[in-house]
């Protein structure tokens, strides 16, 4: 990504491939692109029909995907490009997660229709579609680092371990009376976090994965990360920390060593602002040094928060509605 | 219609259709080789069975039956050159734009049907990466691009415009009505005055909003020198390409819509400071009549005209009855003109007012009231300061006016003297409205 290229993009609206992207979206049928350092958008473009349940930026930074009522649309990173270039549909219900293969092989969803899938991006002649049902509503889909695992969560609170070669699954519920928001694994495959609605938040650690053996979870700890609904949990790439979103306006970030609080990312009413919306907190993304979470919330605002500082860097303001997922990456390929 | 039991009208009707209203030349191609011989036959049949139809009904002059090979008529010779495209030539058109849209967007269905995959491919696909490696080699930890470009980056999270920065329309081309006007910076030097800055605004901002984005953006580039942090100290001008700013034109009102105006060229300006302001402490003058005045302070010109009543009436408090008859606000230069309290200081375009009470003026009408009147009730109607008397009374009451109407009066005050309930019709001249006070004074007294 050369500098120079970076440098033409802002005034004739023109979007290139700046090294940071972040992008939000949610209920008001538009996905913006922010310039993460100024806060400035640079791009708006409209996902019509329908409000924007996930985000994803496909691994070669090209495209990004947004997961909305029954279809997921990749919208050109590149380009000025307004409309979708793929659209892939064919799914009843809600499309609540999608995310990519690290080579950008294959895509895998989530939805309300009971099914994960795994779509071939490769060609359209050699299709690898694969799916996997559950009992209820999936709310959220990861993969495991080993890009041979994808963990769901669903409505009745069951995360299942589906193995993708071997179809082989294992089912485990920490709660059964609790949905499972989301799920996430470390980059190293140490641990595995699991929030629900409930507030509480749930960890493993991780063994096996590797070739033909599944991987193993052992429980290692319980924690009420928050009064109300827990929304999103979040490892750093480092895998130091560990970030909770959730209904009660507020971030929680917990160390990974011993799972003790970190810190508590909320506004403060004393801010500048006279009213300062506080509202429920949805999704969040790390930056790859670990040191900044952007964070996606109701009050139609994103937010940068310094960690180690807990305070807000920057805001991005221009959404109309909710705003509900990001997809971020500062990590220009080298 | 009969006629359409006619087929030679229907043919010739259709050919006629055709042509008038074809624009592109294609009835030409189609109908120049028509075989006239088959129009012929059609039209000997039709003038073979004369009984079946009464020939009065068809005058014989009937142009239908004739078939010409010429195809003068143009549309242009009926329409006059402008033909109204047709709803369903708009609706194809949009179809077509539409399908072309689909096909650069590539569809991809779900395919219900699982393809069976070989042992190899699935292993090729869903091969578990061996991540034990990775663990051993731990990356050493760099700062990444955003914290890099966040420190290259001033700190703009005290901008004092971004509230105006939901009217930036840099992230909405092509999905959103926007404007690009280039703005020149009257206040920076340099390089940078020559230079415009190009803005992009919403299509619905106001001129104020578009002067607020301009300085948001101004201060988010981190220009100097730094700004006044009120958008209402600056004006925006129309200015030629070279960045001069014309001046013969008043600046744009700030409340319009941008919309409305076509500029791409203008220039942002300082407004020009009144004295008062200039001493960064505005001050406004409240004359009360035969009481002196009042300094008042005010810290913009944004107050209302009610707020500085309130301000002139409890700073005269005690001199002036706050609970007697209301009083009102007229400027200084125009007497008799009550100024509408809901309005700002900076519409009135003057620091001078004065204090009146609400049934009189402090001009004429204050003189008026010098007369000694006995009538009870009297009647006055004034058209722009030109008095019409009705009664007797008045007509008095102007002669007794053009006599006070020297310097003089002022000198002299009025006192209330005795009580007694009387109604008075006024006409407010200006505003043509009658009004009814109920007052208590009848005799008026005049003292030196």
């Amino acid at each position: 990504m050369s500098k120079d290229k970076r440098s033409t993009m802002g005034s004739n609206g023109v979007t290139n491939t700046d090294p940071v992207i972040l992008a939000t979206a949610g209920y008001d049928h538009t996905i913006r692109f922010w310039q993460a350092h100024s806060g400035i958008c640079h791009r708006t473009v409209q996902h019509p029909d329908s409000q924007v349940n996930s985000l994803e930026i496909t691994p070669d930074r090209q495209m990004i995907a947004a997961a909305g009522y029954q279809h997921i649309r990749m919208y050109d990173l590149n380009s000025n490009n307004p409309n979708p270039v793929v659209n892939y549909d064919g799914i009843s219900k809600n499309v609540t997660s999608v995310g990519f293969h690290e080579d950008g092989k294959w895509m895998y969803t989530g939805g309300e229709d009971s099914c994960a899938r795994i779509w071939d991006l490769r060609s359209r002649n050699l299709q690898c579609q694969r799916i996997f049902q559950v009992n209820a509503p999936i709310n959220c889909v990861t993969l495991h680092p080993n890009q041979g695992e994808l963990i769901v969560g669903d409505q009745t609170g069951a995360i299942h371990v589906w193995d993708l070669k071997t179809d082989h699954n294992e089912q485990l519920i920490p709660d059964p009376d609790a949905s499972i928001q989301s799920v996430s694994i470390d980059a190293d495959a140490s641990y595995m976090a699991a929030v629900n609605n409930k507030g509480m938040c749930y960890v493993w650690t991780l063994s096996g994965g590797t070739g033909e053996e599944h991987t193993q979870l052992l429980p290692k700890t319980k924690i009420q990360a928050h009064k109300r609904y827990a929304l999103k949990c979040k490892f750093s790439p480092d895998s130091t920390l560990l970030a909770t979103t959730s209904a009660d306006q507020s971030v929680n970030i917990w160390r990974t060593t011993d799972f003790s609080l970190k810190c508590n990312l909320a506004l403060k009413n004393s801010t500048l602002t006279e009213q300062v919306q506080k509202r429920w907190v949805w999704d969040c993304a790390w930056s790859s040094d670990s040191q900044y979470l952007v964070t996606a919330s109701s009050d139609n605002m994103a937010r940068l928060w310094a960690v180690e500082q807990g305070e807000v860097k920057r805001e991005y303001s221009g959404h109309q509605k909710a705003v509900i997922c990001l997809a971020f990456n500062d990590c220009p390929p080298t | 219609m009969a006629f359409i039991e006619d087929p030679a009208f229907v043919l010739s009707y259709l050919r006629q259709a055709f042509i008038t209203s074809d624009d592109t030349g294609m009835s030409e191609m189609v109908l120049v080789d028509e075989d006239i011989e088959h129009w012929d036959s059609i039209k000997q049949e039709r003038e073979g069975t004369p009984k079946t139809r009464s020939t009065s009904e068809k005058p014989q002059n009937l142009e239908y039956g004739d078939i010409s090979q010429s195809f003068d008529i143009t549309a242009s010779s009926l329409d006059w050159g402008i033909r109204r495209r047709t709803n369903t030539a708009q609706r194809l058109e949009k179809l077509k734009k539409e399908r072309q849209n689909q096909v650069r967007c590539r569809n991809v269905q779900w395919k219900e049907k699982p393809v069976d995959m070989s042992a190899e491919e699935m292993a090729g696909m869903f091969e578990k990466k061996d991540l034990s490696e990775k663990k051993s080699a731990a990356v050493p930890q760099r700062t990444s691009v955003l914290a890099e470009q966040l420190e290259q980056s001033p700190v703009l999270t005290n901008n004092p415009f971004i509230e105006f920065s939901k009217f930036d329309g840099k992230g909405h081309v092509g999905s959103t009505a926007t404007k690009r006007v280039d703005i020149f910076l009257t206040m920076t030097t340099g390089k940078e005055r020559n230079f415009p800055l190009t803005v992009v605004v919403l299509a619905t901002a106001r001129v104020q909003d578009l002067i607020g984005l301009i300085c948001w953006q101004y201060t988010n580039e981190a220009k100097e020198p730094k700004l006044l942090e009120n958008v209402e100290a600056y004006c925006l001008h129309i200015a030629e390409d070279d960045g001069e700013v014309d001046t013969d034109f008043p600046a744009l009102d700030a409340k319009e819509p941008f919309a409305k105006f076509g500029f791409t060229t203008l220039a942002l300006v300082e407004k020009p400071k009144d004295k008062e302001q200039q001493s960064e402490i505005m001050l406004v003058t409240v004359n009360v009549p035969h009481s002196g005045f009042s300094r008042i302070q005010v810290e913009s010109l944004g107050l209302t005209m009610k707020e500085i009543l309130h301000r002139a009436l409890k700073r005269r408090k005690g001199r002036v009855d706050p609970s007697g008859p209301d009083y009102v606000l007229e400027k200084q230069s125009q007497p008799g003109v009550c100024v509408d309290l809901d309005s700002t200081l900076e519409s009135m375009n003057t620091m001078e007012f004065c204090l009146v009470r609400q049934h009189r003026s402090h001009g004429r009408a204050k003189r008026k009231a010098h007369v000694p009147c006995d009538a009870h009730c009297f009647q006055c109607s004034c058209t722009r300061g030109e008095v019409e008397e009705e009664t007797e009374v008045n007509r008095n009451m102007s002669e007794m006016e053009a006599s006070l109407s020297s310097l003089q009066y002022k000198s002299y005050r009025v006192n209330m003297f005795t009580k007694l309930r009387t109604s008075t019709i006024i006409q407010l001249g200006r505003f043509y409205s009658q009004c009814v006070h109920q007052t208590q004074n009848k005799y008026y007294h005049t003292t030196g």
